[in-house]
C-alpha cells in the first residue's frame, strides 16, 4: 500500500500530518497501548485520523514526536493524567436524546414492569456504560418517568464513560439544540427547563441519574457496575478491538443477573465473537441475554405484560 | 476385563442377525432373559440400532467379514442399558464393542459381538458430566477434559452435543489433543456421522486445526462410496491445507457428485496449488451454475496469472462478472487492463467490481494501468454507478474516476466529499487533480457540514491555488472547531499567499496547541516581509501563548534582531515561553544563546524547560555544551535524561565521557525510556562491546527495554546473538518476536 500519488485507495495521511508525522513504529506502539488502555482500535486506514487526534497532545506536552508521546503515556509519573487526556481526545461526543428509542422503551415498558412484578423489593439497576455527555441516562430516566415508575419504585440509573471530560459535561446537565434532534417535543417540554440558550433536565430527572468515570478496557473499573439489571452499552464496541469486546462481554455475562440484559448499538453485534450471550426480543427491540435464558426471559416478559394488559383492561386503566 | 470379573458379555447371531446365543451377563445388563432373546433379530430387540447406524455395521461384518470396533468415546454404547452400578452418574452403560465374523467352512456363518462394560472408567472422569442435561455442566466438563490434552480423546462424545458451545470446546480440545487415536476417531466421525451436520462440522473443524500430519488419513475418504463422505473429506482437506492433497482434489473435480466437486474447488483455493489453475479455469469457462463461481474464487486465491486472459470472456456473464473482475484485479497482468476497461463501454457491465479490479491492478502494476484505462474507455458508466454505491464500491470508483481529466468527474468527486466513508480519499484525489478542480472544491468549502469544509480545505491546500485564500479565510472567520481551523491554516500555509498573513497572526494566541503550531508553520511558509517586526512586537505581548509563538517563529528564522528578545524570553515568568525560547535559541548559534541554554538546563526549576534545553543541546558544537549534556544525563527528571540521551545521538560524538555516561544510563537508570534512549544512542554511535549488558537487557521485564536491546543485537556476530534472538522468537511476546525479526533482517 502506498500513501499518496499511487492512485490507490490505501492508507491516507492525516489532514495535518505536516505538523507531526506518525511513522510506522510509533503508530504500532501507540495503537497497541491505546487498545490496552482504552479498548479502542485504530486500524491502518485510521492512522491519519489517530495522528490528527493526538497531535495536540504531542504539542501541548512540549514533545516533538509521537514516539516521545508513547513513552510519556507509558512511563511518566503522571501517566494516569495523560491517559485521561487521551481518553478525552479520542472520545466522540456525538449523541442525542431518545437515540434508538425502541431500546429505551423496551427497558421502560417491558423490562422495568417485569422486574418489579418478579422482584418487588429489589431496586432496578440500569447502567449506561458509555454515557458520553449524558443524553442516554437522562433518556432512560425520562422513559421510566413516562411509565410512572421513576418516583414510584426504587430505581438506580448510573451513567459512566471512560473520558473524565465527558462525565464532567454529563454532570453539568446542560444540553444544546443538537441533543434534542430526536426526542418528541412534548417530552422536551415536560422534562427540560431553559438554561440560558441551552436546556437542562428538571430536578427529578437530574436527581435520578448519577455519573462516574469507568474505563471499559479495565474490567476492575466496571465489574461492580456490570451487576446491573439492564446495561446500555451502545455505540462503543464499534471502536473496540474484538478481544476487548469479548472481554467486556464476558465480564457482563459473569456479573449480570440471570435475567439481566445488554443493549448494544444498531451497528454492533456479539454473535460472531462466541460469547455466552444470545439475542432476545424484548418489546420492539433486541437485547443480549445470558445464553440459555432467552426463552425464559421472553416468556416471563410476555406473561407479565399480558397480566398487566388484562389488569388495565379489567380496571379500565 | 474379562467375563470372570463380570464386565464382559457376549452374544452371537446368524448371518441374518438373529440371536443365537445370549449370555448371563447380557441378560442381567439388558434385563432381557436368554429365552426372550434367542431366535429374535437383534434389530427387533433393539430398534434404535438401525437408527444409530449400528445395525448396518453388524450387517457389514456378517456379509463382508472384517472386525469392527465401536469406541465408547464416539458411540457410547451398542445395547442401551442402565449402568450396573446404581451409584453411576451416567444414564447409560458405556460399552467398548468388538464385532467379529464367525467363520464357517462355506464362509461367514454369523457374528460374535463382545461387549465390555467400561462405565466405571468414564464415571471416574469428568466425562460423565458430558451427559448432563445442563449445558453449563456439559460445558464445564468439556472444558476440564480439554485442558488435559492426554485425555481429550474423550471429547469425541461431545462433538455431537446439542450446544454449539460444547461442540466448540470439544473441537478445540480434540485439535489440541496429544492422544494419537484422535485423528482416527475424527475420521470415523466423518465416515459414520455425516448425516449429523453439527457433529461433522465440529469434527472437520478439529481436523482442520490439527496441524500435524492428518492429510494422509483423510485422503482415502475421497474414494468412499458415500458421496457425503467424499464431500466432507474434500472440505476437511481444504481446512488442513496440505499441498499433498492437491492432486487427489484435482481428480475429485471430476466427481459425479456436484457437491464433491464444489468442495474440492474450495479446498484447492485454500491450498493454493498452481497445478489446479488450468482445471479450475476450465470449470469457470464451462459457466456451470454451481461450480463456475467457486472456481473463479479459487483461481483468485491461487493467484496463477497465466489463466487471467481466459477469464475475460466471463465478464459478459452477469452472474460471474463481479467475481471474475475481482479475480482479474488480484491475478491479472497488464494484458488484461484494456479488455477489462473496455467492458465499461457496455451499459450492463458491473461498474463497481470492474473499477475495484482496475484500482487493484493499478496498485499492483503502477501508473501504466491508468493511462491504458483513460485511453480505452470513458467515465460515463462509472459516473452513473456512483449514486447509491456503498463505501467499498465508491472507493474503487473514486480511484478510477480520478484517471479521467473531465469536468464532470471533478464535479462528481467534489460531491462525494459529502460521503463520510470516502471523504478523505476524495479530498486527497482532488488535491492531486490540481488547479482544474479548484472551483468545485471551493464550492464544497462553503458546505454546511464542518467535516465537508475540512476535507475541502485540505484539498485546497494540496492544490495550492492562490484563488482559494479567500474561501479559506472565510472558514477561519466562521469556525469554532479547532480541527477545521487547523486544516484551513495548514492549507493557507501550503498556498503561501501573503494575504493570509495578518489573519494568521491572530491564531498565535489560540488555546489549542495544534492550531498555534499550524499558525507558526503557515507564517513560516509565507515568510511575509513584516514578520520580523510582528514577532518582536509579540515578545512583549501579555499572553504567554503569543510570547511562546513569537519565540518559536524567531527560532525558525533566527532573526538577529530577535536574539535579545529570545534571551529575555528564556527568563520569562511563564514556563511555556521559556521552554519555546530555550529550545529555539539553538538556531542562533551565538555564545550568549548557548550560555542561556546551558543555564536553563542546569538550573531552570521547570523540568519541561530543562528537557527543552537538553533537546537544543543536540545541535550544539561547543565543548561546554557537551559537558552540560552529560550533566543532564544525571538530572532528577527522567525526561531531561531521556532527551539528553537522544541529543547525544544527534551530536554523533562517541568520546569516552559520552559513552561512559550513556552506558551508565543504559545499565543503571531506573526509567525505561532513558534506558531505551541510551541503548539506541550507543547503537547509533557505533559503540561495540555491549553484548553482555544487551543480552541481559533482552530479557528485561520492560518491553520497551527488551525490544531496544534485541534490535541493538543485530549489530553483533550471529554466533553470539543467535540463541538470544531465537529464544525471543520462540518464547517472547509479540513485541519481542517482532524486534527479533527486525534484528535478523537488519543483520
Amino acid at each position: 500500500m502506498t500513501q499518496n500519488n499511487s492512485g490507490g485507495a490505501g492508507r491516507l495521511r492525516g489532514y495535518h500530518s505536516e505538523l507531526f508525522a506518525l511513522a510506522d513504529a510509533p503508530f504500532s506502539l501507540l495503537r497497541e497501548l491505546i487498545m490496552e488502555k482504552t479498548g479502542m482500535y485504530f486500524d491502518d486506514a485510521k492512522r491519519g485520523l489517530l495522528a490528527d487526534k493526538l497531535s495536540e497532545l504531542v504539542a501541548v506536552n512540549g514533545l516533538t514526536s509521537f514516539l516521545d508521546y508513547y513513552y510519556l503515556l507509558r512511563h511518566d509519573e503522571n501517566a494516569d493524567a495523560h491517559l485521561n487526556a487521551l481518553m478525552n481526545r479520542l472520545s466522540v461526543p456525538e449523541t442525542y436524546f431518545w437515540r434508538q428509542s425502541e431500546q429505551i422503551l423496551a427497558m421502560s415498558e417491558v423490562i422495568a414492569p417485569t422486574h418489579f412484578a418478579t422482584k418487588p423489593r429489589a431496586p432496578l439497576r440500569v447502567w449506561s456504560a458509555a454515557c458520553c455527555t449524558g443524553e442516554e441516562p437522562v433518556s432512560l430516566a425520562i422513559a421510566l418517568a413516562e411509565v410512572g415508575l421513576l418516583d414510584a419504585q426504587p430505581i438506580e440509573i448510573v451513567g459512566t464513560d471512560g473520558s473524565p471530560a465527558m462525565v464532567a459535561r454529563a454532570r453539568a446537565n446542560s444540553f444544546g439544540p443538537r441533543s434534542f434532534r430526536q426526542i418528541p417535543a412534548n417530552l422536551k417540554e415536560r422534562y427540560f427547563e431553559p438554561d440560558g440558550d441551552r436546556w437542562r433536565p428538571i430536578e427529578r430527572i437530574r436527581r435520578a441519574v448519577s455519573y462516574d468515570v469507568a474505563n471499559l478496557a479495565v474490567p476492575a473499573e466496571f465489574a461492580g457496575l456490570a451487576t446491573a439489571d439492564v446495561i446500555f452499552c451502545r455505540n462503543v464496541f464499534i471502536y473496540f478491538a474484538d478481544d476487548v469486546i469479548r472481554r467486556v462481554a464476558r465480564t457482563f455475562c459473569e456479573r449480570m443477573p440471570d435475567d439481566g440484559c445488554v443493549f448494544l448499538g444498531a451497528a454492533e453485534s456479539l454473535t460472531r465473537l462466541n460469547v455466552d450471550l444470545e439475542l432476545a426480543e424484548i418489546g420492539k427491540a433486541f437485547a443480549y441475554v445470558k445464553a440459555g435464558r432467552r426463552h425464559h426471559i421472553e416468556r416471563t416478559n410476555s406473561a407479565i405484560l399480558a397480566t398487566r394488559t388484562a389488569t388495565h383492561v379489567t380496571t379500565g386503566h | 476385563m474379562s467375563a470372570a470379573d463380570g464386565t464382559v458379555g457376549r452374544f452371537t447371531t446368524d448371518r441374518s442377525l438373529v440371536v443365537q446365543t445370549w449370555d448371563e451377563w447380557l441378560a442381567a445388563a439388558t434385563r432381557i432373559p436368554e429365552s426372550a432373546a434367542i431366535g429374535v433379530a437383534i434389530g427387533t430387540l433393539f430398534p434404535d440400532l438401525a437408527e444409530r447406524g449400528l445395525l448396518a455395521r453388524m450387517r457389514r461384518v456378517a456379509e463382508k467379514g472384517g472386525v469392527e470396533v465401536l469406541a465408547p468415546v464416539l458411540h457410547k454404547y451398542l445395547l442401551p442399558c442402565p449402568p450396573l452400578d446404581p451409584a453411576s452418574r451416567l444414564e447409560r452403560m458405556r460399552q467398548h464393542v468388538v464385532i467379529a465374523p464367525i467363520d464357517d467352512e462355506g464362509g461367514i456363518a454369523g457374528i460374535t459381538v463382545t461387549i465390555e462394560d467400561v462405565t466405571a472408567r468414564f464415571d471416574r472422569h469428568a466425562s460423565a458430566d458430558l451427559d448432563s442435561h445442563s449445558e453449563t455442566t456439559r460445558l464445564r466438563a468439556a472444558t476440564a477434559i480439554a485442558e488435559r490434552t492426554e485425555e481429550s480423546a474423550l471429547l469425541a462424545n461431545a462433538l455431537a452435543d446439542d450446544s454449539w458451545r460444547v461442540r466448540r470446546v470439544a473441537a478445540e480440545g480434540l485439535a489440541a489433543s496429544t492422544d494419537g487415536t484422535v485423528v482416527d476417531t475424527l475420521l470415523q466421525a466423518i465416515r459414520e456421522h455425516h448425516q449429523n451436520p453439527a457433529l461433522l462440522n465440529a469434527a472437520i473443524t478439529a481436523l482442520g486445526r490439527k496441524r500435524h500430519d492428518v492429510a494422509p488419513a483423510i485422503l482415502p475418504l475421497l474414494q468412499s462410496d458415500d458421496a457425503d463422505v467424499r464431500t466432507y473429506a474434500a472440505l476437511a482437506l481444504g481446512l488442513v491445507g496440505d499441498p499433498r492433497a492437491a492432486r487427489p482434489l484435482i481428480a475429485a473435480l471430476d466427481d459425479v457428485d456436484t457437491n464433491v466437486g464444489y468442495h474440492a474447488i474450495e479446498a484447492l483455493g485454500r491450498i493454493g496449488d498452481g497445478e489446479a489453475a488450468n482445471t479450475l479455469a476450465r470449470i469457470a469457462e464451462s459457466r456451470d451454475f454451481f461450480l463456475a463461481f467457486p472456481a473463479v474464487d479459487a483461481l483468485a486465491a491461487i493467484g496463477e496469472a497465466s489463466v487471467a486472459p481466459r477469464l475475460l470472456a466471463l465478464l459478459d456473464d452477469p452472474f460471474l462478472a463481479p467475481a471474475t473482475a475481482a479475480c482479474l484485479g488480484g491475478i491479472g497482468t497488464i494484458d488484461v487492463v484494456a479488455p477489462l476497461a473496455a467492458t465499461l463501454q457496455s451499459a450492463d457491465a458491473p461498474a463497481g467490481p470492474i473499477a475495484a479490479a482496475l484500482a487493484a491492478l493499478s496498485e499492483r502494476l503502477g501508473k501504466g494501468v491508468r493511462e491504458i484505462v483513460a485511453t480505452t474507455t470513458t467515465p460515463d458508466l462509472l459516473l452513473s454507478a456512483v449514486d447509491g454505491a456503498d463505501d467499498e464500491t465508491l472507493r474503487g470508483l473514486v480511484v478510477v474516476l480520478s484517471w479521467f481529466p473531465s469536468g464532470r468527474v471533478d464535479i462528481a468527486l467534489a460531491s462525494l466529499m459529502q460521503e463520510a466513508g470516502v471523504r478523505r480519499l476524495v479530498a486527497d484525489t482532488l488535491a492531486r487533480r490540481g488547479v482544474r478542480a479548484t472551483p468545485v472544491v471551493e464550492e464544497m468549502a462553503r458546505h454546511a457540514d464542518a467535516e465537508v469544509r475540512r476535507a475541502a480545505a485540505f484539498a485546497l491546500g494540496g492544490i495550492g491555488s492562490p484563488t482559494s485564500v479567500k474561501v479559506l479565510l472565510d472558514i477561519l472567520a466562521d469556525s469554532a472547531d479547532a480541527e477545521l481551523t487547523t486544516t484551513a491554516i495548514v492549507a493557507l500555509g501550503a498556498i503561501g499567499d501573503a494575504r493570509a498573513f495578518t489573519r494568521l497572526l491572530d491564531f498565535l494566541d489560540c488555546e489549542d496547541a495544534t492550531v498555534r503550531q499550524a499558525a507558526i508553520g503557515a507564517l513560516s511558509s509565507i515568510a511575509h516581509p513584516d514578520l520580523e517586526d510582528a514577532i518582536m512586537d509579540r515578545f512583549v505581548d501579555q499572553s504567554p501563548r503569543v510570547r511562546e509563538s513569537a519565540a518559536r517563529l524567531a527560532g525558525y528564522f533566527a532573526f538577529d534582531s530577535c536574539l535579545t528578545f529570545m534571551l529575555a524570553a528564556a527568563r520569562d515568568e511563564d514556563a511555556l515561553v521559556r521552554r519555546a525560547a530555550v529550545e529555539s535559541l539553538s538556531a542562533f548559534d551565538a555564545d550568549e544563546a548557548w550560555s542561556m541554554v546551558c543555564t536553563a538546563v542546569r538550573s531552570d526549576a521547570d523540568a519541561t524547560v530543562r528537557a527543552a534545553g537538553a533537546r537544543a543541546l543536540g545541535v550544539a558544537t561547543r565543548s561546554e555544551c557537551r559537558d552540560m549534556l552529560l550533566a543532564a544525563l544525571r538530572d532528577s527528571n527522567l525526561w531531561v535524561r531521556y532527551f539528553a540521551a537522544r541529543s547525544c545521538a544527534r551530536r554523533e560524538e562517541a568520546d569516552v565521557d559520552t559513552v561512559s555516561a550513556l552506558l551508565e544510563c543504559f545499565v543503571r537508570d531506573r526509567a525505561a525510556p532513558v534506558r531505551v534512549a541510551a541503548i539506541e544512542t550507543l547503537n547509533s554511535l557505533g559503540v561495540g562491546n555491549l553484548f553482555e549488558p544487551l543480552a541481559v537487557a533482552a530479557n528485561d521485564a520492560d518491553d520497551d527495554v527488551s525490544c531496544a536491546a534485541l534490535r541493538a543485537l543485530a549489530h553483533y556476530p550471529p554466533h553470539d546473538t543467535g540463541r538470544i534472538l531465537r529464544n525471543a522468537l520462540e518464547h517472547g511476546g509479540p513485541r519481542q518476536q517482532q524486534a527479533a525479526r527486525e534484528a535478523l533482517t537488519l543483520r
